[in-house]
């Protein structure tokens, strides 16, 4: 670890820049593929046939993989490498210092690391697994992962930290960038993201249950 | 009628040396704050259970909380001693030194990082010249308003102390140096200075290591915004990186 930071210290020139990426890719183009896959997904609440037929309408775009790749795969990889790397230089003080904006600052790095357990084994087992096996993501591939109690737990849990690490990354985003300036309009931005944590993680946790019929 | 009030001290001789705790009892008198308890124990500097030992070192200057010298932890949260009133606390009081900078002596630490930070971003306004410069730019009163609140920083520590970006994985320069870069940005003359500050707290360990926890402002003591400030200087910098990459 300490080796990997010290090749990171190299770096120093262009950190400023990295974090700010970092900010960046988690809003676009991150937060836009999540909420286009939320959108997609939510089919699944009109049925089996309307959810196959949006996910063989994304397999018929061209050019998909190469998409994936720049829009999510290298996107995601910085994302959560950089994002594993800031947490590790943080240190949690929420005993001493019981504050509303610590309490988020904490929750961000664990929804972080909760999310980011979760994306690996989403992404495994309903895009790399089934592309190597050559089977078709269906309806019921779906619902046959979430019956499994310990799945549907950690699916549960996934989705919930993804949409409060997102919500609350919009935040971070605005005050990152110099957008929200002002206490009130901080204040503001922060019960927005908060409802938006509460609409995304409703959302979310709807669709999983479509499959469960 | 005397009550006696117990405090627990982290003591450490020199700065290799391992810290320890040690308890001390001293009579209570109205009004009576931390210096004045740690004076009183100075004046006897024998523990609780009886045992003589070495006077408890402190840093102390203005005690009325605008020097900022003796920040310490008090009962585990920073704050300045002079303010702190022995009636208002819960008992054992628990006294240690700020665990962000480096020990010199029981409660006194070495904070010069900050100074070393404030020389880093040009915290000052350039003025002199081989001819005399005349009278400077005025400044408006709206400026002055907020300009006044920076100002009155004491450099004591506070912000960092409670900030979960600053730690021994880390050094981040912290809240009160990007607040700084603020006000100097802001003043006339030293907006001339403007970009070598910028392209200082836009360097590692500089503003983009806050990750908004905003500890700094529940935490000062002089109520600085600086929430707000380093939005702010969020927004300068990040135009700043838009400029250099567009003229690169």
């Amino acid at each position: 670890m300490e080796a990997y930071i010290a090749s990171v210290e190299r770096w120093q020139v262009a950190e400023f820049l990295l974090k700010k990426l970092h900010s960046l890719s988690g809003i676009f183009p991150l937060g836009f593929f999540l909420l286009e896959h939320l959108f997609i997904n939510a089919k699944a609440t009109r049925g089996a046939a309307l959810y196959n037929g949006a996910v063989q309408s994304i397999a018929n775009i061209p050019y998909l993989l190469m998409f994936e790749i720049v829009f999510v795969a290298l996107p995601l990889a910085y994302h959560a490498a950089y994002g594993l790397l800031i947490t590790y230089r943080g240190q949690v003080n929420l005993y001493r210092y019981n504050y509303y904006y610590n309490w988020t600052y904490c929750l961000q790095r664990l929804s972080g690391a909760i999310a980011f357990i979760f994306v690996v084994y989403h992404v495994y087992s309903f895009r790399v697994a089934p592309a190597m096996e050559g089977q078709r993501v269906t309806f019921d591939l779906v619902r046959d992962q979430v019956t499994n109690p310990y799945y549907l737990a950690f699916t549960l849990a996934g989705t919930i930290a993804v949409s409060f690490h997102f919500s609350m990354g919009i935040w971070n985003f605005l005050i990152g960038w110099g957008i929200a300036i002002g206490p009130r309009i901080q204040r503001v931005a922060a019960v927005a993201c908060m409802a938006s944590f509460i609409v995304l993680s409703g959302l979310g946790i709807n669709i999983i249950y479509a499959f469960l019929g | 009628m005397t009550t006696r009030v117990t405090l627990s001290i982290r003591r450490q001789l020199s700065p290799q040396e391992k810290p320890s705790w040690e308890e001390f009892e001293v009579e209570k008198r109205p009004r009576m704050n931390i210096i004045s308890a740690l004076m009183e124990i100075q004046r006897n500097p024998v523990t609780k259970n009886g045992r003589r030992t070495s006077p408890v070192a402190w840093d102390c200057s203005c005690l009325e909380e605008v020097c900022g010298a003796c920040s310490m932890l008090i009962n585990g949260r920073v704050r300045q001693a002079c303010t702190a009133f022995v009636d208002d606390l819960d008992h054992p009081v628990r006294l240690a030194p700020l665990s962000k900078f480096p020990v010199i002596r029981d409660l006194i630490v070495d904070r010069s990082v900050m100074f070393e930070n404030l020389k880093r971003v040009k915290a000052w306004i350039p003025i002199e010249g081989t001819y005399n410069l005349g009278p400077g730019p005025r400044v408006s009163p709206e400026v002055q308003k907020w300009a006044y609140e920076l100002s009155r920083c004491m450099t004591c520590g506070c912000c960092l102390e409670a900030c979960p970006q600053v730690n021994s994985r880390r050094s981040f320069m912290g809240a009160a140096i990007i607040a700084q870069v603020r006000l100097f940005n802001a003043h006339p003359t030293g907006a001339m200075n403007k970009d070598d500050r910028l392209e200082a707290i836009s360097a590692a360990g500089g503003i983009s290591e806050c990750a908004n926890a905003q500890n700094c402002q529940r935490v000062c003591p002089k109520n600085l915004p600086l929430a707000e400030s380093i939005a702010i200087m969020n927004r300068q910098s990040t135009f700043y990186l838009l400029k250099k990459i567009f003229h690169f």
